[in-house]
């Protein structure tokens, strides 16, 4: 049994699929220059949809708590 | 040919059947070994709160797992309904019974295999005219089913009216408004299920479909037309029963429709296209911020300190390694930095606008018919699109196309006429002076476009596709969306793009010292002079091979060195444009359609690019 976090989902911007970033296949997985470029692919349409970096995460949220304070 | 739902379902108590009432469980445990459990599977689109309800209905104590055979996670958890409990399956989103991809497959395979007992159809009320097609197609299976209006907060808010016990009394089905974030209408839904359990199952008025594609493309006409009258009838079960009112929602539906009709959404393509790519990125990317960038921090600033550094190294190799014609610094820095790097951004920029707007998904249905005639679907606007940012990532993304066919044709579409977003960028800073050579270029580009495509959809033999695609509401850009946007690809430009400048220039210092670069140039001469082009285009064309921004790059500092007329800045724009596509490209085609395709495309390019580009000088000289 496991305490399931489904809460940190991406919405591909091109179909609006719902999807959780570490579900998805990284865009750099058969890219040739393969260096991981913070993509993940949309597993409905193939969309490259960019991953919002932990820190920049961090930080708006931060932004958002002082604004809500 | 399928025929319209019908909304009368017969019901039948079929012998044997037996009607799962939900049991005292045990404890928290999922059921799933216990087939006497009440099981409710979740079903519906994508984004429309189904892992919202299923957290909501079942806690925090759910487990996560592979859908057996495939590489799909399915969360089940469980519920207590009236003092039973229940097994609740979360399945992945799907917009109909046809699937396309393994995540619509197994949302499939919960509705066909009957492993619940009742399925619970969750949907967004706001979007209710597009989601109710899945409902009828649901109720045509058979399944114990349930509609739960979900985010009715929401609709409120955008004055939306829904009656829902008239729809419930249209449909013969439960249907329960709930708010699945904050467990408004949780009672009535879950009386709902319970009801729906007692219900002996009903006989389904058509078989569960799947896909029924044939390679003809008989069975998906069959299905667009099915697709087309269910969504008729849905339209026609809500009339009187949702009810948008006339602010902004419906202002936003009424945009969201013009964008998407060809009489209003090609003039407003075009006229993105010409604020986005050509204001935007053309003369405010590549003229204003590159103007800025190369002349007052490279070539007032830098540049002059680098060879003041390296005036005192005694080896000429290495002097000429840094800051030589094809020098670390003053070639492949002050490319990627001073030409391309303003271009992209600026481009990165104005595309995440265009994503977080919600005009993407429009385009595609706009251009869908165009592509179709191309032998392409809609869903190939996502590579066409893409490929305007990066052609090697567009080219991996054509996997996604549904047919070999397509994938063959947007794969050459890619490589011969869709310009990456820095060539794209510098080409139209070159052309942005030049209204003649502007017109000259695009409509050779497009051209070439079109007539490869209907040739490629009448010669390359395979199955027509369908397209389907779920069309998310219009907003307005969200500026923290717009910038994390544009900073993670710029990220990316850092990391992939410019190392691969820096190598590039290593490459081209160490070809002139060896002398293979003058060998490779001389070869290419008797073409570039075929085409009326000075010997330097040469070199050009063979930046242009390493990156394509590279050598737009290389003609860049053609142009502006006075070595380009306006009949060869055209005729070598279009022949850049063309030209075979980058290295990186080249070994992506490579490793998605084979060394055969990928050198297949390769020999047909070529000719086409070099061709184009001698007919355009012809045209131009005409035209002067």
């Amino acid at each position: 049994m496991s305490d399931s976090t489904r809460t940190s989902v991406t919405v591909c911007a091109l179909c609006s699929a719902e999807f959780r970033p570490d579900w998805a296949q990284p865009a750099c997985r058969a890219c040739p220059l393969g260096m991981g470029c913070g993509f993940v692919r949309c597993p409905r349409c193939g969309y490259e949809n960019p991953v919002t970096p932990a820190w920049l995460k961090r930080l708006m949220q931060m932004l958002r708590n002082r604004d809500a304070d | 040919m399928r025929t319209a739902p019908n909304l009368e379902l017969e019901v039948l108590e079929p012998p044997g059947c037996h009607s799962p009432l939900p049991r005292e469980a045990p404890d928290h445990q999922p059921p799933s070994s216990d087939p006497s459990y009440l099981r409710v599977a979740l079903v519906g689109a994508p984004n429309v709160g189904k892992s919202a309800l299923f957290n909501r209905l079942t806690g925090r104590y759910v487990t996560v797992s592979n859908y057996p055979g495939t590489s799909v996670e399915v969360a089940r958890g469980v519920a207590r309904f009236d003092g039973h409990s229940a097994e609740v399956l979360d399945t992945p989103g799907m917009y109909s019974l046809q699937p396309c991809t393994e995540e619509e497959r197994v949302a499939l395979k919960v509705v066909q295999e009957s492993e619940c007992d009742v399925l619970v159809h969750v949907v967004d009320v706001k979007s209710l005219p597009r989601m109710l097609p899945l409902t009828l197609q649901l109720a045509e299976t058979g399944r114990r089913l349930v509609v739960a209006l979900n985010m009715m907060d929401e609709a409120e808010q955008l004055g939306i009216e829904v009656d829902a016990p008239a729809l419930a009394r249209r449909l013969g089905l439960e249907v329960v408004p709930i708010v699945a974030v904050t467990g408004r209408g949780f009672d009535l839904l879950r009386d709902a299920i319970i009801r729906a359990a007692r219900q002996p199952p009903r006989r389904p008025a058509l078989p569960v479909l799947g896909t029924d594609t044939t390679p003809d493309g008989h069975g998906a006409n069959e299905s667009y037309r099915a697709a087309v009258e269910r969504q008729r009838a849905a339209e026609e079960l809500l009339k009187g029963v949702w009810r948008p009112d006339g602010g902004a929602f419906a202002w936003r539906e009424r945009v969201g429709r013009l964008l998407a009709s060809p009489l209003t959404g090609v003039p407003v393509l075009l006229l993105v296209l010409y604020v986005g790519l050509y204001q935007f990125v053309g003369l405010l990317g590549a003229g204003t911020a590159v103007d800025w960038i190369e002349g007052a921090v490279f070539e007032r600033t830098i540049n002059p300190l680098v060879e003041r550094v390296f005036e005192g190294v005694p080896w000429p190799w290495m002097r000429s390694l840094y800051a030589g014609e094809y020098g670390l610094i003053t070639l492949g820095l002050r490319y990627a930095i001073a030409i391309i790097l303003p271009i992209v951004g600026a481009f990165f920029l104005f595309f995440s606008l265009l994503e977080d707007s919600g005009y993407l998904p429009r385009l595609a249905l706009l251009v869908d018919r165009t592509f179709k005639r191309l032998g392409m679907s809609g869903r190939a606007v996502i590579p066409m699109v893409l490929g305007f940012a990066c052609d090697t990532m567009a080219t991996m993304v054509t996997r996604t196309l549904e047919t070999r066919r397509e994938r063959l044709l947007s794969t050459l579409l890619l490589a011969l006429a869709i310009p990456c977003s820095a060539q794209l960028g510098v080409i139209l800073a070159l052309l942005a002076g030049q209204p003649l050579a502007f017109t000259v270029w695009a409509a050779a580009v497009a051209m070439t476009f079109v007539v490869v495509g209907v040739l490629g959809a009448r010669l390359v033999p395979g199955a027509r596709p369908v397209f389907y695609m779920d069309i998310p509401p219009l907003r307005l850009p969200r500026p923290g969306n717009v910038l994390t946007k544009t900073w993670t690809r710029m990220h990316w430009y850092f990391r992939e793009v410019l190392p691969l400048f820096l190598l590039a220039s290593v490459l081209l210092w160490a070809g002139e010292l060896t002398g293979m670069l003058a060998r490779a140039v001389a070869a290419l001469r008797p073409v570039v002079a075929l085409l009326g082009l000075p010997d330097e285009t040469a070199t050009v064309f063979l930046f242009g091979f390493f990156r394509r921004d590279y050598g737009a790059a290389g003609l860049y500092d053609l142009n502006a060195a006075g070595a380009l007329s306006a009949t060869q800045l055209a005729v070598s724009a279009v022949t850049l444009t063309l030209f075979v596509p980058c290295v990186a490209q080249f070994l992506m085609m490579m490793k998605e359609r084979g060394l055969r395709t990928a050198i297949g495309i390769f020999a047909l390019i070529t000719p086409i690019a070099f061709g184009a580009g001698w007919l355009v000088g012809q045209i131009m000289e005409w035209l002067q």
